[in-house]
């Protein structure tokens, strides 16, 4: 696996024509400009490169992102101003979330113009308030300041809650980073079910919660840049998303994906 | 950039949306961002906005350029989420 990895990665990893390890259970790329349509430079949706084939959409026109108007590194990204959202409602495209699976993500994100405490804003999620729902969110938190939370909900008690450290997120969110995770939300260590890390610096991994997975759909549509409702969203952009699951949800291959994303949009 | 605005009734939101989508030339279809060309299996752009109704007003989300004249709201559909 980790030979076949590290091939990918030297054969086709940086120039990003080819993911960093074969088959990505998710992957979206805003650099393909492929996988994107757009209405002027609204995006009407950005299509899954992964196995998951769950392409993201935007049919309301005050809801939707922009493309082709700012770049990382000479590559295109997909802007979010606060209200945006690409969401998919196919519900069990993205069970595995919070069902108890194990994955490992990367993402490009920028994920504030500036500091606006007393905000959260949601990178992606399919939970729209936290209780009494099932699915997980990923937020970039300014109510305390700047860090990170993953947050999966079974419908009635929390399964991870995991915030980073205040001040934790590089440039209180103004600047672009490599965010990574590796995700095991059935672990029965609760500090191991959730290990963040930003660029190249250490785990956070400050989970408590010990409720077990669910195994139903999540409770709303999956939805990038704000909750599906346009509430909550990140006022910054996005270039590419990049998730593992099964076997290949492992450290090293982490590490392989935080790589490829750095090398190729120049964190 | 955008905010979420209120309107009193759906009559007066679904009055707005239909101005606002002839003034736009809506629907609107979806071209490749590679080729240029149209995407017919790609999603076009169909509404302006979606309203929602929350404590008696209809709130819905509208660009800066789009919302002359409306009445700014603190409403949202969705309560935030708790720390835990």
């Amino acid at each position: 696996m980790i030979g076949n990895a590290v091939a990918g990665f030297l054969a086709g990893g940086v120039s990003g024509s080819q993911p960093p390890i074969a088959s990505p259970f998710s992957w979206y790329d805003a650099a393909d400009l492929t996988t994107i349509s757009t209405s002027g430079s609204s995006v009407t949706q950005w299509n899954d490169k992964g196995t998951n084939a769950a392409n993201l959409t935007q049919a309301t026109g005050a809801n939707q992102p922009t493309s082709g108007v700012t770049t990382l590194n000479g590559k295109n990204v997909i802007t979010f101003d606060g209200a945006d959202n690409l969401a998919n409602s196919t519900l069990s495209k993205f069970k595995f979330l919070s069902d108890g699976t194990v994955y490992i993500m990367g993402i490009v994100v920028k994920a504030s113009s500036s500091s606006n405490p007393g905000t959260y804003n949601m990178v992606f999620t399919n939970i729209r308030s936290a209780e009494g729902v099932t699915g997980r969110s990923m937020q970039f938190e300014d109510r305390v300041p700047s860090h990170a939370r993953v947050y999966i909900n079974n419908g009635a008690t929390s399964v991870v809650s995991n915030t980073t450290s205040n001040n934790s997120w590089p440039s209180g969110g103004s600047t672009p980073i490599v965010y990574t995770e590796l995700t095991d939300p059935s672990n029965g260590t609760a500090a191991n079910r959730s290990y963040v890390y930003f660029n190249s610096g250490s785990a956070y991994n400050a989970n408590g919660q010990t409720g077990s997975p669910s195994s139903s759909n999540g409770t709303y549509t999956f939805a990038v840049g704000a909750t599906d409702q346009s509430v909550a969203g990140i006022t910054g952009y996005i270039g590419e998303i990049l998730i593992y699951t099964g076997a290949a949800a492992t450290e090293s291959n982490r590490v392989i994906v935080r790589n490829y994303l750095q090398t190729k949009w120049g964190l | 950039m955008a905010n979420w605005y209120q309107w009193n009734s759906w009559t007066e939101f679904n009055s707005w949306q239909d101005e606002i989508c002839i003034e736009l030339g809506y629907p609107l279809p979806a071209i490749n961002e590679a080729t240029g060309e149209i995407d017919l299996d790609a999603q076009p752009t169909v509404v302006y906005a979606v309203g929602y109704e929350v404590a008696g007003k209809i709130i819905a989300v509208v660009k800066e350029t789009e919302s002359q004249e409306l009445t700014p709201t603190i409403l949202r559909p969705s309560p935030p989420a708790p720390l835990l």
